[in-house]
């Protein structure tokens, strides 16, 4: 019973404005909608989408706007982020947006996040306490589109070691990429994925082919959406929160059948907002591996993140994996590079 | 020019310093980028083959040696990848040299693999010319869309690494919404004496193109070939994942006025004209307990049928009694002519299945990679099989021992390959 002491909190049992309320007082969330009402579906064109529903930081529904820009030839998606910027919206949802409206949004200091779904459940995870923690972490771990070079080392019980070396880049919340720098053996293989999409690419095939999240490029503890990860919030739902002295701890639910782990429990650090452990578990909760993060480094330009990453996996007793991060910097990048045509050619990116 | 490698050191040791207490280190050298790249690999395969001396094709094939039952062969081979780039052109040589010492004595082969220069002006456009491979289809065993690649061996589908001499471009376009990319790859490939000569008929451009959809995260491909060398011919794959374990994929191929040449057992040569539609149909599946299953069915229409086949190795069996009572091998030399391109092909039939299952690392040994892979002609029930053994845990090393045994009744396709069993080991070492 010691263990209620700490884990005080339930948070999704309290007035749920409180988190993004907190964030910003005057938070104001446009969701692109379809009808006139919360119970419809989340429309997959932000910028031409029918109706944006207008919520306060209570949830409460305050007003439904007809998009005035819904019919207009061009620009739709920078005139109605401006339009709604003008209104006072401060977090604006879809399902999906396109890179000029994104464009808009920034320059108007205007949140927006991309969720599948009705409009109701959108507003309460936006709303949620452990949702809105999520999305800083996701954001402090990595930017929005980024390169950077990681070593993976795989040690065996003996000690043996063998190491890789990737290349990676992203962009938004659902494309990353990884081509092999070394060993020999693997270097020009490389590995896309574009939402749930994954495909690999040998130099010795000749082509891309499907993969799936599950199987492993490397071997060893790390398979590839550990390789490949989105962000968090993209994948994962906070289903519970409990809150430590220092940490909160997360319970995160997969949002969609082909995300590679059924549930996460993530440890977070309370004034970082940085993970510190999380274990991945299968539906009925079996652990499949926990994972370390370690060595806080100052990668410029405001990237302050875990540079270590360690994991071990009770299916592999005595076996541990490591992956190392350097180099880590923003960087943007045009949509074309996170395609299936563009695999043989990640090599060009790198400067 | 000197700074870069004092701060890879200097950066080396503060990584060290920090990750000292766990004996980590990310040598930042290792990711500087060389505009000259040379790699490759040597390899070692001795393989020994167990030989069925009553088949059609050890007849056809050895008829004028002494019968043997096993033969060895020593194989060495060295791949050479070269490229070099400057801004945003690359260019890029595979070569290959296989030296073989087979029961024919030496022999030594050069091939040039793939020689090309390619420019990327932006991420949406991609120019190539020279030789390079294309690799069309989503199947593994089998591609019967690739219209534009040497057929490859369902056992080691990375074998066929040789292209052929083509000008091609990539334009690629990303979207949101249910179509995330479209991209499209027009290729021209001349046909004349000394280019492409063996890919058909000569004196002849050919034009050929790509469609690729990401539609509905389903890829989809739309392509065609036409110019002359081949006759024309179009095709759609597909390939999806179900979930994160299941993928499917399929091929289908329409080929316009199909020329089949066949012999019947008295030696009449027939030529049959006829529109072909292939398909093949797979899926890959993995288990809970890291074990992935590829399967697939192949029906390809520029196969022979089961009485097609009988006629011919029942004709082998004439020319061979002929040539024992004779010496005249006059029809062993037309069956061996006619089996160029068709009957020697290694799925030479209309229908196989294919299954290929592997399990990742058992009893918790890492990098090891056991495997069998099984193929079935369902037209005559006869069929292949093939346990492999696959180990890299050691850097840049590459060991597979495999085996083969195939079996079948008289006149059936596997019955009558020349062996009845073959064993190789490859030892590969990257560079």
């Amino acid at each position: 019973m010691k263990e209620t002491l700490f884990s005080t909190l339930i948070v999704l049992s309290l007035v749920p404005a409180m988190a993004y309320a907190a964030q910003k007082d005057e938070a104001k969330i446009a969701v692109a909608s379809n009808s006139k009402n919360a119970a419809s579906s989340i429309s997959n064109k932000a910028g031409k989408c029918p109706y944006y529903l207008i919520f306060n930081s209570t949830g409460e529904l305050i007003e439904v706007i007809s998009n005035p820009y819904k019919d207009a030839q061009s620009g739709a998606g920078q005139q109605t982020a401006n339009f709604l910027a003008k209104k006072g919206v401060t977090l604006i949802v879809a399902e999906t947006f396109g890179d000029k409206m994104i464009e808009a949004m920034r320059s108007n200091s205007t949140d927006y996040l991309k969720l599948q779904g009705i409009v109701h459940d959108a507003i309460k995870t936006v709303l949620s306490p452990g949702d809105q923690i999520l999305i800083k972490l996701d954001r402090n771990l990595n930017p929005e589109s980024y390169e950077s070079y990681r070593k993976l080392i795989n040690i065996e019980p003996n000690g043996k070691k063998k190491e890789y070396v990737l290349f990676t880049v992203k962009k938004g919340a659902d494309k990353v990429a990884a081509l092999f720098i070394s060993p020999a053996s693997e270097k020009g293989r490389s590995t896309l994925r574009l939402d749930e999409n994954m495909w690999l690419y040998i130099p010795n095939v000749g082509k891309p082919i499907r993969i799936t999240s599950l199987q492993s490029v490397v071997g060893g503890v790390f398979n590839n959406s550990d390789i490949l990860r989105l962000d968090y919030a993209t994948e994962y739902f906070v289903e519970q929160m409990e809150e430590l002295k220092d940490k909160y701890v997360l319970h995160l639910k997969a949002k969609t059948k082909t995300v590679a782990y059924d549930k996460l429990k993530m440890w977070v650090d309370k004034d970082k907002v940085l993970p510190t452990k999380i274990e991945c578990l299968t539906e009925a909760s079996m652990l499949i591996k926990t994972i370390y993060f370690k060595e806080t480094k100052d990668f410029g330009d405001k990237i302050v993140r875990p540079s270590v990453i360690e994991t071990d996996s009770p299916l592999y007793k005595g076996y541990k994996s490591v992956m190392i991060f350097a180099n880590m910097k923003k960087r943007a990048f045009e949509d074309e590079v996170f395609t299936l045509t563009f695999m043989p050619d990640l090599e060009t990116l790198r400067q | 020019m000197r700074l870069w490698p004092a701060l890879a050191v200097l950066l080396t040791i503060s990584y060290g310093m920090a990750l000292g207490e766990e004996e980590y280190s990310f040598d930042l050298s290792e990711i500087e980028k060389k505009p000259l790249h040379i790699g490759g690999y040597v390899e070692f395969r001795p393989a020994l083959f167990g030989l069925d001396t009553n088949s059609s094709l050890y007849k056809l094939n050895s008829y004028d040696r002494d019968k043997e039952n096993i033969r060895e062969e020593y194989n060495f081979s060295a791949l050479l990848d070269g490229s070099y780039k400057k801004g945003t052109t690359e260019f890029r040589a595979i070569v290959n040299t296989d030296l073989r010492k087979s029961y024919l004595g030496w022999s030594e082969e050069t091939t040039l693999y793939e020689g090309y220069m390619s420019t990327r002006p932006s991420s949406m456009f991609n120019f190539n010319i020279g030789k390079k491979t294309l690799k069309w289809g989503t199947g593994y065993a089998w591609n019967p869309v690739a219209f534009l690649d040497r057929p490859k061996d369902p056992y080691d589908p990375e074998l066929a690494r040789e292209g052929f001499v083509v000008a091609s471009a990539d334009y690629i376009k990303s979207f949101d919404g249910p179509l995330k990319t479209f991209s499209f790859t027009p290729v021209l490939m001349p046909v004349y004496d000394h280019i492409n000569d063996d890919f058909g008929k000569i004196n002849r451009l050919n034009f050929a193109a790509k469609t690729y959809f990401l539609l509905y995260d389903t890829d989809i491909d739309l392509l065609f070939l036409t110019g002359g060398s081949k006759t024309n011919r179009y095709g759609m794959d597909f390939s999806r994942n179900i979930t994160s374990n299941f993928e499917i994929h399929g091929e289908f191929a329409f080929i316009n006025d199909f020329k089949k040449r066949y012999i019947n057992s008295d030696g009449t040569v027939f030529n049959n004209e006829y529109d072909a539609t292939s398909y093949l149909l797979g899926l890959r599946y993995l288990t809970k307990s890291d074990t992935t299953y590829i399967f697939e069915f192949f029906h390809d229409a520029t196969g022979f049928t089961e009485s097609e086949m009988t006629d011919y190795f029942s004709f082998i069996d004439q020319g061979y009694d002929t040539y024992l009572a004779s010496g005249d091998d006059s029809l062993l030399t037309r069956a061996s002519n006619l089996a160029e391109g068709s009957y020697n092909r290694r799925n030479p039939m209309r229908d196989y299945l294919y299954l290929r299952a592997s399990q990742k690392e058992p009893f918790n040994i890492l990098y090891f990679t056991p495997s069998v892979t099984g193929i079935f002609n369902t037209n005559d029930k006869s069929f292949s099989v093939g346990p492999e053994l696959l180990y890299n845990g050691v850097k840049n090393l590459e060991l597979r021992l495999r085996t083969n045994f195939l079996i079948g009744d008289s006149y059936t396709g596997y019955g009558e390959k020349q062996n009845d069993f073959w064993i190789g080991f490859r030892v590969r070492y990257y560079f």
